[in-house]
């Protein structure tokens, strides 16, 4: 299968954190969700595969043969956007559009104005517009995807886009990266940050966990089903079921966390009820096991 | 459109949403509008204190107070315009990194932008002067006075752009009176040179290759150490 990013070892060193030598992939055709706790390297490793930070150490390798993301040939088959402030604060849909026209070979003015309209953003022909500070932050974050989305290129990559949007807005951006993913079958790919698992499990096709600058886990999220389990039981089990879990949280009553399928047999063997997890517990149980590893 | 062939204005339209002739149009009506609003506060007020517009006008012409008010207005739109930010954690800042080009678009805009306020310089001086010629307010050494003030200023754009180069911000916003204080030896020194033009057009020629330098080490300090970190 072909890799729309193949990244290798990526590091960037802070004064106060480092991202370190990230290994991990972005498959060709699909949606892939980069998910972490706040300060986990999600939005450093993003701004360095898209450009706008420079990195440490590594290589990434883009659709096969690419590595320098300052290449125009190569920022013309990549849209991005951040999560907040992308644009400057007193730019309206008509400055967007002229800047973005200028900036990229492969901006469509006209479909802009379809995305904004579908948006209920307003004409951006029109003479009188707003401003984007009048605008509420969903809107804000309309109007990126609006502009970025105008694009034709080959991977969308959105930096937590869906946390100020609303939930109709954000099944709207589930429906979004399907359309853009079947545009052009199998060509087309999406990377984007979440901290909205559950609403945006629909649309996530391949997980890259990180966790404290690192890649603790990664894969096709139906194969990530398989080899974890979400497993519940009594309190009276507890005990006995926490070593074959990576992750527990129990209380007076009973206890829930996630477990290796492989471990399934022996857990069901405490009186445990065993289940497939949904992205959102698989998320919670993953993390959670990487934080206190850190401890 | 390709890095390669876009334009300086064109790169400035990115960044601003405003062409280069557009901006300094905007630069120049700006000052000229700055300049014209602090002459008539100041008409006024010498207007309540003499009482009549004769004596008012009177007190005004040939005033070096007229000559600081034009070094002032000009003076704070080059500073604040040269001092504008396009910092990644800024509104925009990613998305201006991902744009065709990427650093050499940045570099163009700078050049754009140092152009325009050269040019609403020059314009907001030619105001001055055209009030002097018209008799509706004179300057102190008259059209020799503009040339020095503008002659200052040009140097002013130079070491505006070595403020850049100071990071911590407590300083670099005191930086930005000194340089007021160093436009306005445009208006000091006629006193001494006795308004001789020469003086003034050798600052202006010292001053063009210090912007030059200026500019290239401002530019060369931000594509290491905040372009790429």
């Amino acid at each position: 299968m072909n890799n729309a990013i193949e990244i290798n070892g990526i590091t960037k060193k802070y004064k106060d954190f480092t991202l370190g030598g990230v290994q991990a992939v972005v498959p060709c055709g699909f949606a892939t969700a980069l998910i972490g706790a706040n300060g986990a390297g999600k939005t450093t490793l993003i701004d360095i595969l898209c450009g706008v930070t420079g990195k440490t150490g590594g290589k990434a390798v883009y659709f096969g043969d690419m590595t320098d993301i300052d290449d125009d040939k190569l920022r013309n088959r990549i849209s991005y956007c951040s999560s907040a402030n992308f644009f400057p604060m007193d730019w309206t849909l008509k400055k967007i559009a002229d800047s973005m026209e200028l900036g990229f070979d492969n901006f469509d003015r006209q479909r802009f104005a379809e995305l904004c309209r579908r948006f209920k953003l307003g004409d951006p022909t029109e003479k009188k517009q707003k401003k984007l500070m009048k605008l509420s932050d969903g809107n804000k974050m309309r109007t990126y995807l609006a502009a970025v989305l105008a694009r034709d290129t080959e991977l969308l990559v959105l930096d937590e886009p869906a946390s100020t949007l609303d939930p109709l807005a954000r099944d709207m951006l589930c429906d979004l990266f399907r359309e853009y993913l079947s545009e052009r079958d199998g060509e087309r790919s999406v990377l984007f940050s979440t901290h909205n698992i559950a609403d945006m499990e629909f649309a996530t096709d391949y997980a890259i966990f990180m966790s404290n600058g690192k890649v603790i886990e990664q894969g096709f999220v139906e194969d990530l089903k398989e080899k974890y389990i979400l497993v519940h039981g009594d309190a009276e089990n507890a005990d006995r079921a926490r070593p074959f879990m990576i992750s527990f949280s129990g209380g007076r009553t009973g206890f829930e966390g996630i477990a290796l399928a492989e471990n399934a047999d022996i857990l069901r063997t405490y009186d445990t009820a065993v289940e497939t997890p949904t992205l959102q517990q698989l998320s919670i149980g993953i993390l959670r096991k990487a934080e206190e590893d850190d401890k | 459109m390709t890095s390669n062939t876009l334009t300086l204005s064109q790169a400035h339209k990115i960044y601003t949403g405003d062409s280069m002739g557009l901006y300094a149009l905007k630069l120049s009506i700006g000052g000229i509008l700055m300049y014209s609003a602090t002459i008539l506060t100041f008409f006024i007020i010498m207007l309540l204190s003499k009482g009549n517009v004769s004596a008012a006008l009177n007190e005004m012409s040939g005033s070096t107070l007229t000559n600081t008010f034009l070094t002032i207005d000009a003076g704070i739109i080059l500073m604040i315009t040269g001092l504008i930010q396009y910092d990644r954690h800024l509104p925009g800042g990613k998305y201006f990194r991902t744009v065709n080009g990427g650093f050499d678009t940045y570099r163009k805009m700078k050049n754009a932008s140092l152009i325009a306020r050269v040019i609403s310089l020059i314009s907001i001086m030619l105001f001055g002067a055209l009030f002097d010629r018209l008799g509706i307010l004179k300057l102190a050494f008259g059209t020799s006075g503009v040339i020095y003030i503008g002659a200052f200023l040009l140097l002013n754009i130079g070491l505006v752009n070595l403020i850049d180069l100071i990071k911590n911000p407590a300083v670099k916003g005191l930086s930005t009176s000194i340089v007021l204080v160093a436009g306005l030896a445009g208006v000091i020194s006629p006193d001494i040179t006795d308004g001789n033009i020469y003086f003034a057009l050798a600052v202006a020629v010292t001053a063009v290759p210090f912007i030059i330098i200026s500019q290239k080490i401002m530019l060369n300090n931000y594509k290491k150490n905040k372009w790429y970190k």
